[in-house]
């Protein structure tokens, strides 16, 4: 039985530390995100942005009839999605909570914030007709997405044991309900 | 100021302090990261899985069965409890 006062030497500890840390500092440096994997869920963010923008801002009599481009914008969304999490799972060989919960499905600040924003701007555009300043506010969506996606890498770098860990599952699925009852409200109230 | 003596080997030290940079780790990259053998990581595991340290379930990478390993809530506390002990110890002769 070891002796739990059997305390080693304070170089000892500072030893076994470093060698501890610099193991995790190192794992978190080898897992890498291809930009190519960002830059195609921008792609994806900002066509869901603009299909749903397009889907809901048609004149009200046409409404019904293009309302299933919103249901497109989210089979885009979901594919890339997946995909950016089946082929990181499969490359690195680990699982990254705080990788599908902020950087997947943008619970970060600044990602759930200017996605509300583009998507707010996008309908409106819509509404209004203005057909090029939906498309932009639809790409500057998807690459406010793709940034605040790097800037988590670099947190991720800096402090793995920090950011390592996504939000609970629970809550993931509480936002996606949320999203999904606001959706179906906007369709509705057409 | 007490250690956790189950933490005490450098090679647990290490793998769950490495854990804590990921959700789960597929056990052979894990054993690759620390560059150990399959009955010496085996043998780690099973040991802090005893304890409810870490957690480990089969699943499928790259086509083959696996076996995913996590940090425990008890795990990390432990591991934040040791490693404070630690860091005090370091810091005493600072």
């Amino acid at each position: 039985m070891e002796n739990m006062n059997d305390l080693p030497a304070p170089e000892e500890a500072s030893a076994a530390l470093h060698e501890a840390e610099a193991s995790r500092s190192a794992l978190a440096a080898r897992l890498v995100v291809p930009p190519s994997s960002l830059g195609l869920l921008g792609l994806a963010v900002a066509a869901q942005i603009a299909l749903t923008a397009v889907g809901l801002g048609q004149d009200q009599g046409q409404a019904l009839d293009h309302v299933w481009l919103v249901g497109v914008g989210v089979v885009v969304f979901s594919v890339a999605a997946g995909l950016q999490l089946a082929l990181f799972r499969q490359r690195s060989g680990v699982w990254l909570g705080g990788l599908a919960s902020r950087v997947t499905f943008g619970t970060s600040t600044a990602a759930s914030t200017s996605y509300a924003l583009a998507m707010g701007g996008a309908i409106w555009a819509a509404y209004e007709g203005a057909w090029a300043l939906c498309a932009v506010a639809a790409g500057a969506g998807g690459a406010a997405y793709v940034l605040s996606g790097l800037y988590w890498v670099r947190a991720y770098r800096a402090r793995p044991d920090r950011h390592a860990r996504g939000e609970p599952a629970l809550l993931l699925a509480a936002i996606a309900a949320v999203a999904i009852v606001g959706l179906v409200t906007l369709i509705l109230d057409h | 100021m007490a250690l956790d003596p189950n933490l005490q080997a450098p090679a647990r030290l290490t793998l769950m302090t490495t854990l804590t940079a990921v959700s789960r780790a597929e056990f052979s990259t894990l054993r690759d990261h620390l560059q150990v053998s399959d009955s010496v990581l085996s043998k780690h595991i099973g040991a802090l899985a005893k304890l409810d340290y870490v957690s480990s379930r089969k699943g499928v990478h790259r086509g083959r069965r696996t076996t995913w390993i996590a940090l425990t809530t008890t795990g990390r506390a432990a591991l934040s409890s040791h490693v404070a002990t630690l860091r005090q110890l370091i810091a005493g002769v600072d």
